[in-house]
C-alpha cells in the first residue's frame, strides 16, 4: 500500500513537473514568435526611414544635426538586427536603440511642420503615412510580445518553474517599454 | 443646449421645435378635417350608426368585425401611426445635423451577418428599425435597431433588444477577431470550440476590460491592432453610457452586453440594451430636450467609437 501511495506521488509530481517544464517551452515559444512579429515591422520601418532621410535631405538644411542622429540611429539598429532572439541583453540593446530611433523620428516629424514645401510634397506625405501605418503595426506587435513576455515571466519566476527554466536554459526576456505605450485618453466628458 | 455636445448641433432646438411645430399642424389639419367631416355628414353618420347597432342583431359577426376593426384603427394603429410620424419627424433632423441619413426600416441583411458570426442569438425571427447611414471620417458606417425574437408570438420575449452597428474599415484587411461578452463556464466551453474553429485567445493588458470580455482571434497582432487601448476605453464609455444615461425611456438597470466580429474590412457591433431605444410607444408625447440630447449622445459616442478605429487602419 505504502509503495503504491509513492509511486502514485512520485507519479504525480514527475507529471506535474512535466506539464510545467512543456508550459514554459510554450510560452518561451510564443515569446519568440512574437518578437519576430516585432522584427519584421522594425526592419520595415528601417527601411521607410532610409526613404523619409531621402526626401528630407533635400528640403532640410537647418536640421543636419537631426536628420545625421536618425541616420546613426538606423545603421545601428539595421547593424543589430542580427541579435538572437533568445538573448536577453541583445534584444534590451536593440529595443533601447529602437526606442532612441522612435523618439528621433517623432523630432523629426515634428521639425517637418517647420517646412511647408516638405510638408506638402507627395512623397513625403506617402511616407509618412507609411511610416504612421508601420508604428501602429509595431505597437499592436510590441503589446502581443510583452503580454507574451508576462506570461512567460509567470510561469518561470514561480517555483518550481524558476528551477525547471534554470535547467533547461529559460530565461527572462526584456519587455518593450515605449514612451508613447503609457499615454492614455481622454475622459467621458471629452466625447459625450 | 445640444450644441454643447458637439457644434454641428447648433441651432438643432429650433429646427426640432419647428418640425414638431410642422408635425402639430399637420395633426391639427387631420383633426379638423375628421371634424369638418363629421360635421358635415352628421345625419348620415347617425344613420349608418343606428343600421349598424340594428345589423349587430341581425348579422352579428360581420358587425363584431367592422366594430372591432374600427376601434383597432381608432385606438391602436392610429396612435402608433402618429408616433411613428412623430420620431420621423424628430429623428430626421438631429441625424442629418450629424451628416447621417434616417429610415423607419433597418437592413436585415447586416444583422443577418451578425447573427452568422455569433454575436447575436439565431431566435426565431429578425425585426430591424430605425437605421441610420452615413459616413465617419470618410468610412461608411451603418446603425440599425434590432429585436430578435425568441419564438412566433412577440409576447414570447426576445433573445436580443438593441443596435448593429457595421463600420467598412478601407485599409484595413484583418484576420477573424471575436470579441465575446464574458460568460464564466459556458466562455470556458465556447474557448474550446473557438480554438477548434482556428481562433485562439487574446489576453489583452486592461483587466477591466479582460473581467468583461472574452476575446479569440486567429491573429493576436491583428486582435490587438483592433482593441487598441483608445478603443477599449471607448467601448467601456459606450457601456457606461447605456447602462448609466438613460434619462427618458428609464430602463431598468440593463444588463448591457457588447460583442463584436472583424473580419477583413468589416466590423461588426452588437449592441444588446434590452430596449427599442427609438420606441415610439415609450417618447413623450411632446418635444422632450433631455430626449434629444439622449439620441445625439449616442450618435456622437458611436462615431467616437469609429474614430479611435479609423486612427488605427
Amino acid at each position: 500500500m505504502t509503495g503504491i501511495v509513492i509511486i502514485t506521488t512520485f507519479l504525480a509530481l514527475v507529471g506535474g513537473l512535466y506539464f510545467w517544464y512543456i508550459s514554459i517551452v510554450t510560452k518561451r515559444n510564443k515569446a519568440q514568435e512574437a518578437f519576430a512579429g516585432i522584427d519584421v515591422q522594425l526592419k520595415k520601418r528601417a527601411d521607410l526611414i532610409a526613404n523619409v532621410l531621402v526626401i528630407a535631405k533635400k528640403f532640410m538644411e537647418h536640421e543636419k544635426a537631426l536628420l545625421e542622429q536618425v541616420t546613426q540611429l538606423r545603421a545601428q539598429v539595421t547593424s543589430d538586427q542580427s541579435a538572437k532572439t533568445s538573448n536577453p541583453v541583445d534584444i534590451k540593446e536593440r529595443f533601447a536603440i529602437e526606442e532612441q530611433l522612435h523618439k528621433s523620428m517623432g523630432q523629426l516629424n515634428v521639425a517637418v511642420e517647420n517646412y511647408p514645401e516638405l510638408k506638402s510634397d507627395s512623397h513625403m506625405l506617402n511616407a509618412q503615412n507609411a511610416y504612421k501605418e508601420v508604428e501602429a503595426d509595431i505597437a499592436a506587435s510590441r503589446r502581443f510580445y510583452n503580454s507574451a513576455v508576462g506570461a512567460l515571466h509567470n510561469s518561470i519566476q514561480i517555483f518550481p518553474g524558476n528551477i525547471i527554466a534554470r535547467k533547461i536554459g529559460v530565461s527572462e526576456l526584456p519587455f518593450y517599454e515605449t514612451s508613447s505605450a503609457t499615454k492614455l485618453i481622454t475622459n467621458a466628458s471629452d466625447v459625450l | 443646449m445640444l450644441q454643447e455636445l458637439d457644434p454641428r448641433l447648433a441651432g438643432i432646438e429650433s429646427e426640432l421645435d419647428q418640425a414638431l411645430n410642422g408635425l402639430n399642424d399637420t395633426n391639427a389639419d387631420i383633426n379638423s378635417s375628421l371634424d369638418e367631416f363629421k360635421t358635415k355628414h352628421k345625419t348620415k353618420l347617425r344613420i349608418a350608426f343606428t343600421l349598424g347597432v340594428v345589423c349587430l342583431f341581425i348579422f352579428p359577426t360581420i358587425s363584431f368585425l367592422i366594430f372591432g376593426g374600427y376601434a383597432f384603427f381608432r385606438y391602436a394603429v392610429m396612435p402608433f401611426a402618429n408616433k411613428v410620424i412623430e420620431k420621423a419627424y424628430l429623428v430626421t433632423p438631429i441625424a442629418q445635423a450629424l451628416n447621417l441619413d434616417y429610415t423607419l426600416k433597418g437592413n436585415t441583411l447586416i444583422c443577418e451577418e451578425a447573427r452568422a458570426a455569433g454575436i447575436i442569438p439565431k431566435g426565431y425571427r429578425m425585426r430591424a428599425e430605425d437605421a441610420f447611414t452615413g459616413h465617419v471620417s470618410g468610412v461608411p458606417y451603418y446603425f440599425t435597431e434590432l429585436v430578435v425574437e425568441s419564438g412566433p408570438n412577440s409576447a414570447q420575449g426576445s433573445l436580443f433588444k438593441g443596435a448593429i452597428i457595421k463600420l467598412s474599415l478601407p485599409k484595413a484587411n484583418m484576420s477573424e477577431v471575436l470579441v465575446l461578452q464574458d460568460a464564466g463556464l459556458w466562455n470556458k466551453l465556447k474557448n474550446a470550440f473557438q480554438v477548434y474553429q482556428g481562433m485562439e485567445q487574446v489576453s489583452l493588458e486592461s483587466v477591466e476590460f479582460e473581467n468583461q470580455y472574452q476575446v479569440y482571434a486567429k491573429d493576436q497582432i491583428d486582435a490587438r491592432k483592433l482593441l487598441t487601448p483608445e478603443y477599449m476605453e471607448r467601448l467601456t464609455q459606450v457601456k457606461a453610457f447605456y447602462t448609466f444615461n438613460k434619462p427618458v425611456i428609464k430602463m431598468a438597470q440593463p444588463k448591457i452586453k457588447i460583442q463584436m466580429y472583424a473580419h477583413g474590412n468589416e466590423l461588426i457591433i452588437a449592441l444588446d440594451y434590452a430596449e427599442d431605444y427609438f420606441n415610439p410607444i415609450k417618447m413623450h408625447k411632446s418635444f422632450d430636450h433631455a430626449w434629444a440630447k439622449d439620441i445625439a449622445q449616442q450618435f456622437i459616442l458611436i462615431e467616437s467609437l469609429a474614430k479611435s478605429l479609423i486612427k488605427q487602419w
